[in-house]
């Protein structure tokens, strides 16, 4: 007894350990970034408390190209974000009234293991077929072909507590199938769409290998900073990767206080 | 074209039904199927339900009570047969535009709506005025005793008051028809006693036709005015819970309605007043209407058995050890043991018994022919 208590707690205290390890695996590199862009020296390491400085962050928004990127990185991500929140939520309607569910789901699901390089050079070679001009369209078309697997999967995870008898009992009582959804499942859903909505604006304000394939002079965040990468310039590059690094931590926190913010007054209606 | 041809036939039979019976027949199933695949749900029924009866759907899990109920709700779009809803074809209508209204086995109310606006919702399609809804809202409330609680939220009822919150949106629009899935399924036994008594209480005032599912057959009997029984999708017997109770006609119905001892045999002699079956070495004195060498089934249910001096006489009599007795307020219950290793239970007065008898004595035990029933085997 007492030797299978011991032993469960070293085994307890052994997964802790593990899960504190992977965390910070997976989140060191970032944080790492994140801290040597408020260093002003040259070559950027750990900054001593006293030289904590915005010099880099300064720097960026000296670059005149900047700006444009950053508008075209804002645009292409909201355009993303609502066409993949609208296309995931038929998604998740249609899946609901099929019989096949699994084979809808696979066909819906398997974009996300095609890799990133194949699909942009299929995309631009297919645009290219149409006569379609590289342009922020053209991003944001791929983005939300890249999105759409994620912000499906969100939004079947919310259908998923959805009672189909609820549905039901709107149909029952008279309401044809669009009141029932502005009634019933919008409201009951609205959280899942939201959050599809918001996978689809990081993944496509992140998103570079497609947009770098199907962009024309258009510059997206992730390209230009690949383009700064490249041309060897200085470290405001990493000002700018601390830069998407908050926005993309600052949405997340957002969402996830407007979550709590949900539960705990549900809770309180619930008693 | 075969579908053209159904649809002619159908509508031929709808104008027929239009006439003096549409009156009085509420809802009607002609060779009603539902298959799932390779399951069969619901296999050829047919049922005419009448006007204003409260009639109770009655099997065992998955014989396809449920799925009978959703056909006739509009859920389910039956592979084969019609269902007229007064005197129209509804067989494809939706359920928003039937005029049954359900109450669903989880009562299915809408979370993100306060009591009165789950009340109010399915009047919106009849009612403009807004005033008039919370008014008629506010009144279905009250007549199932929810006075004051249009502004409470649904999640905080008690079980019982969900129950009636979703009796109330129901009835609200006035349906013809309420259809009510396995409703006090959730209930706990003293509620769900209160509750049996005021849905029917509902049905007499209401004077619709109340259509409902239920597994257990002592609610069936206790509240319906007749009882359908259902058995793999197959309509076993409609009847009155009297007449299903005195005279089951299958062996599955006098097996599922109420308990009875069943003795399945041959008949050995028959003639104009009694016959004698042989079941497992024993023979049994048993009205007549089989013929000789005919394989039926002999039911005897606990309370027309007599035991001990009241036993004497009886035109079946046989000797039991009593293997055990349970008190049941004004009854006992014997777990008896014929010679031939049948077991038996009789069900007798409390104060009929004179003579002391305990676990593992030996006791007659007999019964009449009139108490006794035989069924098609
Ligand atoms: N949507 C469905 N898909 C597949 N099988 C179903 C479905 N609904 C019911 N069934 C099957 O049909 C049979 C009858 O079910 P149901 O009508 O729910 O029975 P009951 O209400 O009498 O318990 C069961 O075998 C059940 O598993
Ligand atoms: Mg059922």
């Amino acid at each position: 007894m007492r030797r299978a208590q011991v032993r469960s707690s070293l085994e307890r205290n052994g997964l802790r350990v593990l899960v504190a390890l992977t965390i910070a695996f997976i989140f060191t590199p970032s944080l790492y970034l994140l801290i040597i862009s408020f260093d002003p020296s040259l070559l950027p390491g750990i900054p001593a408390w006293n030289e904590i400085s915005l010099k880099w962050y300064r720097e960026l928004f000296q670059q005149w190209r900047l700006p444009g990127a950053l508008k075209q990185a804002a645009l292409d991500a909201s355009l993303t974000a609502v066409f993949t929140g609208v296309l995931a939520l038929f998604a998740g309607l249609t899946y609901r009234e099929l019989k096949n569910k699994a084979y809808f789901l696979a066909l819906l699901i398997f974009p996300i293991f095609i890799p990133g390089v194949v699909m942009g050079l299929s995309l631009s070679v297919f645009f290219k077929l149409l006569h379609l001009r590289p342009s922020l369209w053209t991003v944001v078309l791929s983005h939300t072909l890249y999105a759409l697997p994620f912000a499906t999967i969100v939004i079947l995870v919310s259908f998923s507590s959805l009672k189909e008898s609820l549905i039901e009992a709107s149909h029952d009582l008279g309401a044809g199938k669009f009141k029932t959804f502005k009634d019933v499942i919008f409201p009951l859903t609205r959280n899942g769409i939201l959050g599809a909505a918001l996978f689809g604006f990081l993944l496509a304000l992140n998103e570079f290998i497609r947009a770098y394939m199907v962009s024309g002079w258009q510059e997206t965040l992730s390209i230009y900073m690949f383009g700064q990468m490249k041309s060897g310039a200085d470290p405001s590059i990493y000002a700018l990767a601390g830069l998407i690094l908050s926005i993309s931590i600052l949405l997340i926190l957002l969402a996830l206080l407007y979550y709590a913010f949900i539960r705990k007054r549900s809770a309180i209606t619930e008693g | 074209m075969a579908d053209g041809i159904g649809d002619k036939k159908s509508k031929q039979q709808s104008e027929e039904l239009m006439g003096k019976e549409a009156r009085e027949v509420n809802v009607r199933l002609v060779d009603v199927s539902k298959r799932f695949g390779k399951i069969v749900a619901v296999d050829s029924l047919s049922l005419d339900i009448e006007n204003g009866e409260f009639l109770i759907l009655l099997g065992p899990s998955g014989s396809g009570k449920t799925t009978t109920l959703r056909m006739i709700g509009g859920f389910e779009v039956p592979s084969g047969g019609e269902i007229y809803i007064r005197g129209k074809i509804v067989t494809n209508v939706p359920p928003n535009r039937r005029e049954t209204r359900m109450v669903f086995q989880d009562l299915a109310l809408f979370p993100h709506m306060s009591v009165g606006k789950n009340v109010e919702y399915g009047l919106q399609f009849t009612e403009r005025d807004k005033k008039k809804r919370r008014l008629l809202a506010g009144n279905s409330l009250a007549s199932v005793s929810l006075d004051g609680f249009y502004n409470r939220n649904v999640n905080t009822l008690s079980g019982g008051e969900r129950q009636r919150v979703a009796l109330a949106r129901a009835l609200v629009t006035q349906p013809p028809i309420l259809l009510l899935d396995e409703p006090l399924g959730a209930l706990d036994e003293k509620l769900r006693e209160q509750t049996q008594v005021e849905l029917k209480m509902m049905h007499r005032e209401l004077g619709i036709t109340f259509l409902m599912v239920t597994h257990n057959q002592e609610e069936a009997l206790s509240m319906s005015t007749r009882v359908a029984v259902v058995n793999e999708g197959r309509l076993e017997q409609v009847a009155s819970p009297e007449v299903l109770y005195e005279n089951p006609e299958t062996v599955f119905v006098a097996g599922f309605v109420g308990t009875a001892k069943l003795f399945k045999g041959e008949i050995i002699e028959d003639s104009a007043e009694k016959s004698k079956l042989f079941s497992n070495r024993i023979e049994f004195f048993v009205p007549s209407g089989f013929r000789k060498g005919e394989e039926t089934t002999l039911v005897v249910r606990p309370e027309r058995i007599k035991l001990g001096a009241e036993a004497e006489g009886k035109e079946n009599m046989f000797e039991a050890k009593i293997q055990d007795i349970l008190y049941k307020g004004p009854a006992l219950e014997y777990g008896l043991i014929l010679n031939n290793g049948e077991k038996i239970r009789a069900r007798v007065d409390s104060k009929s018994i004179t003579e002391t008898s305990s676990i593992g004595d030996t006791i007659s035990i007999g019964w009449d022919i009139k108490d006794c029933k035989l069924v098609r085997s």
